[in-house]
């Protein structure tokens, strides 16, 4: 009955995991690895639509895809778990990159949450049709 | 609207064929009354057509009580999914906040078409009864 409420509704949710997902890229920025095994992956989040040319409208999470496992090899002879060359990998997350992201969801979110409330409104202005 | 109209112009319809247009309406026992009781279910139907759950519009009395009750059914199930997700929300287990707010603004949507139309129904039956000879 309220199918513009629902529909922004999962694209309220699929912004809040882009969100989730920048979040933790960011707060894992500067994890250290040692060489022999793999960097912090970044997270990125796959959205598809549901049930695509159907009646059905929305967004949906369908699934999650992880960045590279090489990363960056940074030289740091004095990090205590540095190879014996003295590298260390580092996760290769670009942090201007993430924060654009981050606007990106965060003005994805604010653009959903208008439609939920335009479309309210308009549901209650359809309601006051006929009152005297 | 146009089935109140549609009732009326049936009433005077009936008035014509009984010839008699001072005191049939007001005899619910004769035949006008019993072709005033059939219109007021059309004029009835009409107005839950208009704001019907799925949108089909109907004109037969006998639909009219489906579609009150689906839209019953609707309004039910709307508050049930609100009320879980309040608790859910209370108890910190919610994940997404976003989703009870939508849940709890359709089931106040839901609550207030409903009121709406039980205020079109008993407004059209008020006038019909109002009906002087």
């Amino acid at each position: 009955m309220f199918n513009a409420m629902s529909i922004a509704g999962s694209g309220i949710g699929v912004s809040r995991k882009w969100m989730d997902a920048v979040s933790d890229n960011i707060s894992n920025l500067n994890d250290a690895s040692p060489t022999s095994g793999k960097a912090f992956q970044a997270r990125y989040v796959e959205a598809q639509a549901v049930n695509y040319g159907s009646d059905e409208g929305g967004v949906r999470v369908s699934g999650v895809k992880l960045g590279s496992a090489a990363g960056r090899t940074v030289y740091e002879p004095s990090n205590p778990i540095a190879d014996k060359d003295g590298y260390v990998r580092y996760p290769d997350i670009d942090l201007g990159d993430q924060m654009g992201q981050l606007m990106m969801a965060q003005r994805g979110y604010q653009a959903n949450l208008q439609v939920v409330n335009r479309a309210q409104e308009s549901y209650m202005a359809a309601l006051q049709l006929g009152k005297s | 609207m146009t089935s109140p109209i549609s009732g009326l112009s049936a009433v005077g319809s009936a008035l014509s064929t009984t010839g008699v247009p001072s005191t049939s309406p007001l005899d619910p026992a004769s035949g006008g009354g019993g072709s005033l009781g059939v219109d007021t279910g059309s004029g009835l139907a009409g107005a839950a057509g208009v704001t019907g759950t799925d949108g089909t519009p109907s004109t037969s009395g006998a639909d009219f009580a489906a579609i009150l009750g689906g839209g019953v059914d609707k309004l039910q199930g709307l508050q049930s999914t609100s009320d879980t997700m309040a608790v859910q929300a209370a108890t910190g287990s919610a994940t997404d906040i976003h989703k009870y707010m939508i849940a709890s603004n359709e089931a106040a949507l839901a609550t207030q078409m409903t009121v709406a139309v039980r205020n079109k129904a008993l407004e059209a039956f008020t006038q019909i009864m109002q009906m002087q000879a």
